[in-house]
């Protein structure tokens, strides 16, 4: 470095009126901040405002629970700890992602129950892991302990949908019924008698829910009245998929078919035409449905006019799961790929594959606006970075991977990961895996 | 062209086009709120601008005189240091002394460019720096207790992306000192 004389030398950061200092500081980036704050006290005090790092957690997107607890560090002297909870939140955000990207990943909480059956769905929220087998059952776990807390018996068939929301769990069978249960005592409220034959999927908003049956026919229930209140009828095969907003019901079925619905009037709005196969999987914001289908197309349709905006080209098969989040669509397929779209152009963002892809068919993901996660038949869990479609790393590789052991269904929140895994043939038992990415000894009480 | 005097604290006069001088939002409020017309022969003082800060002031804002006229805090808009023009690279090639005077004058004058360019210029010089290292560059002294030191060290520790990499990789040495 050029020696500078001294007197030619200002110390900026200290010299400066504050709102200018900080102006200079709110140019540098998180990294550097830090660095600054360990020169001296004038200029920690300044690299610690608490509106600086509130501007760098909005820039990274990170908000702040009003609960946070300002954190308690070791006193040395007379120094006062570090005080911003902005700043907080942002170096806790990003030790988080750092253990999702590259730390090493902490021994997972393994929960063993259905036996040998197969984990058909999966719910997580809050604390709360709910698991849905074809062993006729549901279980209810704690994502903290790993404990069963209950586990949900009277179906007399298999259970394939489930959804929950806050205390209330919904489950739908092979038996053509669905239940409505009390997750805390494990209660079974009512059991909803209608559909002639397997409730396949479901959708609730509020204390609604909008079942699809092998019957050809949507129902919708009152999950507190146990009641039925509507009853869709115009399918020509089984549906497969529904997607419920409050007002308008989108429904895919076995007949090729997608069709938008309003509930109260009982009425079919659109059929949308155009696949050539079965459709799977469903997405609706409101405005735009997504359909995915056995066709090895995934179809964008506008819900108000009916009309075909897009045929998202590219799959070599059929599109199993899908998420949407602000016109960004990641769909995985079952020729082991997952690809990111921007549905307004229709463009293809990203195709998440390469030298570490999947080695079989993709069963399930989730996305946010850092990361990607998949699962797949091969037995891994895989992480992407959204934006550049790059691999990061394997999450979950299951050893039993390419001999039978599967990931059927994954859950996510910011800190912690859901696996259902297991195998048909024996070499991998039924369990669910809870990872998790939190900061090390983030206390259990706030979690 | 229409012209006013501008007058640095040290008693020099500036003829100045009225246009470059109204980059300055104080200037222009001044001009506005005495109902100062062009022609006049009035002095505009500014007091707490020497002349030597004046006239790089000045300078800059006649090559800047035509930019659009920037948009107040765009919240949404990344902050970027990496969009400096080569103009003003050039320009802002001072000592420190005169930076810091430029950044004042830049904040009492109300000339935004100026001000967001030099802070940038600021910034710059800090970016990717050990505390130490900064240090240096600003004569600083470090004011810390060894053991305050350290607490801060602690506080402000970056986790690495590949610095997990490193402790899981890194091959033992202990082979190295078996007999």
């Amino acid at each position: 470095m050029k020696v500078i004389e001294p007197q030619f030398q200002r110390d900026f950061i200290s010299l400066l009126p504050k709102e200018l200092a900080l102006q200079v500081l709110s140019y540098l980036e998180p990294k550097d901040l830090l660095r600054a704050a360990q020169t001296c006290r004038s200029w920690r005090f300044l690299a610690d405002d608490n509106l600086l790092w509130k501007e760098k957690c909005k820039e990274s997107g990170i908000g702040i629970e009003p609960s946070t607890d300002r954190p308690k560090r070791g006193r040395t002297g007379n120094m006062p700890p570090i005080s911003s909870p902005w700043k907080a939140a942002y170096m806790r955000q990003h030790i988080i992602e750092m253990n999702w990207r590259s730390r090493p990943i902490r021994t997972a909480k393994v929960l063993k129950g259905h036996d040998d059956h197969v984990i058909t769905c999966l719910q997580f929220c809050g604390n709360r892991i709910v698991s849905g087998s074809d062993d006729n059952t549901l279980k209810v776990w704690s994502a903290i302990t790993g404990k069963c807390l209950r586990t949900l018996t009277g179906h007399t068939g298999g259970v394939w949908s489930s959804q929950m929301s806050g205390n209330i769990i919904i489950s739908g069978s092979t038996d053509r019924t669905l239940r409505v249960w009390k997750a805390d005592t494990g209660q079974c409220m009512h059991i909803l008698h209608g559909h002639t034959s397997t409730v396949r999927c479901m959708h609730l908003h509020g204390n609604k829910v909008v079942s699809g049956s092998r019957d050809a026919t949507l129902r919708v229930w009152d999950v507190n009245l146990g009641t039925c209140l509507h009853m869709l009828v115009g399918h020509l095969a089984a549906v497969r998929c529904v997607q419920y907003d409050g007002k308008l019901i989108v429904s895919g079925a076995y007949d090729y078919m997608v069709k938008v619905w309003n509930p109260e009037r009982q009425e079919c709005l659109h059929t949308l035409q155009g696949h050539t196969n079965r459709v799977y999987s469903l997405q609706f914001d409101g405005i735009h449905v997504v359909s995915g289908s056995l066709d090895t197309s995934i179809r964008v349709w506008d819900a108000e006019t009916g009309s075909c905006k897009h045929a998202l080209m590219g799959h070599q098969s059929l599109t199993s799961g899908m998420e949407l989040r602000q016109n960004i669509l990641v769909s995985g397929n079952a020729d082991s790929t997952v690809k990111v779209w921007d549905i307004i152009t229709g463009q293809c963002l990203q195709t998440l594959s390469g030298p570490n892809k999947h080695q079989s068919a993709v069963t399930c993901l989730q996305f946010n606006s850092r990361f990607v996660i998949t699962s797949s038949d091969d037995g891994t869990v895989k992480l992407w970075d959204v934006k550049t479609g790059e691999f990061i790393r394997n999450l979950v590789a299951l050893e039993s991977g390419g001999s039978g052991g599967v990931v059927w269904r994954i859950r996510a929140n910011d800190t912690k990961l859901i696996c259902a895994v297991g195998s048909r043939n024996g070499t991998e038992e039924t369990k669910l895996m809870v990872l998790d990415f939190d900061v090390e000894g983030a206390c259990l009480k706030c979690s | 062209m229409p012209t006013i005097r501008l007058q640095s604290s040290d008693g020099e006069i500036f003829d100045t086009d009225v246009q470059i001088a109204k980059c300055s939002g104080t200037i222009k409020t001044m001009l506005e709120d005495l109902g100062m017309d062009e022609g006049d022969d009035e002095v505009v003082p500014l007091p707490n601008v020497n002349s030597a800060i004046l006239r790089k002031v000045l300078q800059w804002a006649t090559f800047h005189k035509d930019d659009p006229i920037p948009v107040e805090d765009d919240d949404s808009k990344e902050k970027r240091t990496d969009d400096i023009s080569s103009w003003d690279a050039d320009f802002l090639k001072v000592d420190q002394g005169t930076l810091f005077e430029l950044i004042l004058a830049a904040n009492y004058l109300d000339i935004k460019g100026l001000l967001d360019v030099t802070c940038k210029t600021v910034a710059n010089m800090i970016k990717g720096k050990t505390p130490e290292e900064i240090r240096k560059t600003f004569n600083i002294k470090n004011d810390f207790t060894p053991a305050e030191e350290e607490q801060v060290r602690k506080e402000n520790e970056w986790c690495e992306e590949n610095q997990a990499h490193a402790r899981f990789y890194r091959p033992s040495t202990r082979n190295a000192f078996r007999g």
